[in-house]
């Protein structure tokens, strides 16, 4: 009988929010974002946005685009609370897609949820996870790939996962809408 | 100007695939603020500056033992007790705990007692049953 009966390493280990979550998606697609639209044109509208309730400097604005990559935790957070705004008056102008659009404004929905702090109900905040759409998508590569529930290098058939998961999610696929 | 992430970066890259995770792994091991890790991850600074510090010359055994030392002095003088080898136990005297407490200590280690500025989010961790 195994020592560890009824532990899954993988299923058991837990989340590291900080490295998913602020130094993961969010700064992954801080930088993308940055190189698609252009740094130069970013920078005047984050400077005058307005940032009341959060304890973001003016004078330190430059660094977050100029720094992109380099930022800690504490700065993404910020950027998380703060880009959603950014996108909506980029994509009012018709600066960014709509898909760019859709994932800045997921990702402000996905932060508050990651770091709430009481839930009375866990079974209605997971719902309210699985309801955001990157994370819908997220979840249902994982599941599609069979790889949910194991270590991501215990997949299978990673090549037939690869082949189903490229035909169903075409580049034009709008799956996450 | 397309946005279009590949699919199979989810399951290359590991942060991806863990945000895929993240539903289930409330069910089973609560909130995900209930097991952040960002404060302790700050001391990632220290250990960076104290091996930019040295002189290169093997410097994780000199940060093990610099931190070892930091974390003994601080045990010491702050009333600890510990066995000696003749299995007497004691504690530091007076003098040292007078010193610990003049504020010396933490001038020489860097340290501070002071309160620490709140947060931007929530610096504690709080959980509820179903029933509140």
């Amino acid at each position: 009988m195994s020592l560890f009966q009824g532990f899954s390493l993988a299923q058991d280990t837990s989340e590291d929010i900080l490295h998913i979550g602020p130094l993961g998606i969010l700064k992954y697609k801080w930088i993308d974002t940055l190189n698609i639209v252009g740094r130069a044109q970013v920078l005047p509208i984050l400077a005058r946005l307005s940032t009341r309730g959060i304890s973001i400097r003016k004078t330190e604005v430059g660094l977050y685009i100029y720094r992109a990559g380099g930022l800690v935790g504490k700065d993404y957070k910020l950027l998380a609370q703060l880009v959603p705004f950014l996108i909506a008056i980029l994509h009012h102008h018709g600066l960014v897609d709509d898909e760019l659009a859709r994932v800045w404004y997921s990702i402000g929905r996905l932060f508050p949820l990651l770091y709430v702090q009481r839930a009375g109900n866990l079974s209605e905040y997971q719902v309210r996870l699985e309801s955001i759409p990157v994370l819908r998508r997220y979840i249902l590569i994982l599941s599609i790939s069979g790889s949910r529930n194991f270590d991501p290098r215990s997949i299978p058939c990673s090549s037939c996962a690869s082949s189903k998961i490229r035909s169903m999610f075409s580049p034009k696929s709008s799956i996450t809408s | 100007m397309c946005f279009e992430q590949d699919p199979l970066d989810v399951l290359a890259k590991i942060k991806y695939h863990k945000l895929g995770h993240i539903d289930g792994d409330a069910g089973r091991l609560g909130l995900p603020s209930n097991i952040d890790n960002e404060t302790t991850e700050s001391m990632n600074g220290v250990a960076r500056q104290r091996i930019q510090k040295s002189n290169k010359k093997d410097p994780e055994s000199k940060l093990v033992a610099g931190f070892g030392g930091a974390a003994a002095l601080s045990f010491v003088s702050s009333g600890g007790f510990w066995r000696q080898l003749d299995g007497k136990i004691v504690s530091a005297g007076p003098g040292v705990k007078a010193m610990a407490r003049s504020g010396m200590v933490d001038k020489l280690m860097g340290t501070t007692n002071k309160e620490r500025s709140p947060r931007t989010f929530f610096s504690h961790s709080a959980w509820v049953s179903d029933s509140d």
